[in-house]
């Protein structure tokens, strides 16, 4: 009886074992496929971000772009690749101007800002009162605090720039802190990315969004009647296509692992301020 | 012997169960959190581009014009214009804003709320104008300053 027992047990524990063998490899298989599936979907929402990343930042910078009789045309470099252009930075309202200085609104409900002027980098727009556009001044030395004639705290400009063009622009001329940039697509071996470049500093090109596709980064131009705009005073709209790839391989299953999974998306981007 | 045998199984049938549980557990979580992330990107931009069509309904109703004497005169005083309330719970207002100088801002906001009423997507824009002499019926219709359009942070 003792004996049976024994034999019995054995029997059991290498039945016992080769289930649980069977079993593990069965939960191995899935783990494994699962953990894939997860990489794979995880690494294609990383391009999906890069994608939105990139189409917000062109909608970002192009949409405000504009032009008008005295100042041109905010678009600059117009290529296939790689766009240069005048971009807003913040906006105000002028309460004072004498020559060679301009005394902005500082206050919460007059002053919209993503940063501060800083001479050197930034130039202003300040709109005249007369139908006749904007005027162009460069900043030439640090800004600095003030007051508004209405008692109210200001932010002193000193500009440089044609006292003619600044004759006529004084309290309630509507003020616009600009800045040169440049977006374009650059190779950091092996990939290639979306960068942005500062054209007043010696600043080099950052990445924002990538890595994308071999020539993934395509703009093209339009007119007002969606025919193909050659000048930049030409331009009502940008079509901005953008193709990223998964930092990794991706897949699962016959195709895991044999290369990057790439997505891309095209955005059509109307000026605000077409000519 | 024979009971202490068992007993080692039974443990390492539990130890692996509640081991392979938890790892399907974080995968499980993580796929979800993932997915959770993907809607609320999808929703927020949807919202935005709502809150967009009730700020631009509400300027272009500002900008049919408005009696001579809701004009603000001193610097910085506003009046409202219009307000829009478009399908989907999207709401628009738009106000007129002196600047201190013949050139006037149109100021507009939108915004995207959820059926509890919390907010989704909000959009602010601001168009300049220069204001025309009031027709007939003292109705003043303003007219866009070059470079006048711009999105608000």
């Amino acid at each position: 009886m003792s004996l049976s027992r024994k034999g019995s047990s054995l029997i059991e524990l290498l039945v016992a074992l080769a289930l649980v063998g069977v079993i593990a490899a069965v939960v191995a298989r899935l783990l494994l496929s699962a953990t894939m599936q997860l990489r794979d979907r995880s690494e294609r929402i990383t391009g999906e971000q890069a994608l939105r990343v990139a189409a917000n930042e062109f909608r970002a910078v192009v949409e405000g772009l504009g032009q008008d009789a005295a100042t041109g045309a905010d678009l600059g470099v117009m290529g296939p690749a790689s766009l240069s252009a005048r971009v807003t930075r913040a906006a105000g309202v002028v309460c004072a101007a004498s020559p060679g200085l301009l005394v902005v609104h500082a206050g919460p409900d007059w002053w919209t800002a993503l940063r501060d002027p800083v001479a050197g980098r930034d130039s202003v727009l300040a709109a005249h009162p007369a139908d006749t556009g904007w005027r162009a001044f460069a900043i030439a030395a640090p800004p600095g605090s003030a007051s508004c004639p209405d008692g109210g705290p200001g932010i002193s400009l000193p500009v440089a720039g044609d006292s003619l063009g600044q004759a006529g622009i004084g309290a309630g001329s509507p003020l616009r802190l600009v800045e040169q940039v440049e977006l374009r697509l650059y190779v950091s071996a092996p990939d290639q990315w979306l960068g942005m470049r500062l054209l007043a500093t010696a600043q080099a090109i950052q990445p924002f969004a990538g890595p994308l596709a071999a020539s993934g980064l395509g703009i093209t131009y339009r007119r007002r009647d969606a025919s193909p705009a050659l000048l930049p005073a030409e331009v009502a709209a940008a079509a901005v296509r953008v193709a990223a790839l998964t930092e990794r391989a991706g897949g699962v299953g016959l195709v895991r692992g044999l290369a990057p999974r790439s997505d891309s998306v095209t955005v059509f981007i109307a000026l605000l301020n077409p000519p | 012997m024979a009971r202490m045998a068992n007993a080692q199984r039974s443990g390492v049938a539990l130890l692996l169960a509640i081991a392979v549980l938890a790892a399907l557990g974080i995968i499980s979580l993580t796929a979800l959190t993932l997915a959770r992330g993907e809607r609320v990107a999808g929703l927020s931009a949807v919202a935005r581009v709502q809150a967009r069509g009730a700020a631009e309904t509400a300027l272009a109703h500002g900008m049919l014009g408005w009696p001579t004497a809701l004009t603000p005169l001193a610097a910085g005083d506003s009046v409202l214009l219009s307000t829009v309330s478009l399908p989907g719970a999207a709401l628009g207002s738009a106000e007129l804003r002196a600047l201190g100088g013949p050139i006037y801002a149109i100021a507009a906001s939108g915004r995207r709320v959820s059926g509890a009423g919390d907010p989704l997507g909000a959009v602010r824009l601001e168009l300049l104008v220069l204001l025309q002499t009031a027709d007939s019926s003292g109705v003043i219709r303003p007219r866009a300053y070059p470079r006048g359009w711009r999105s608000l942070p």
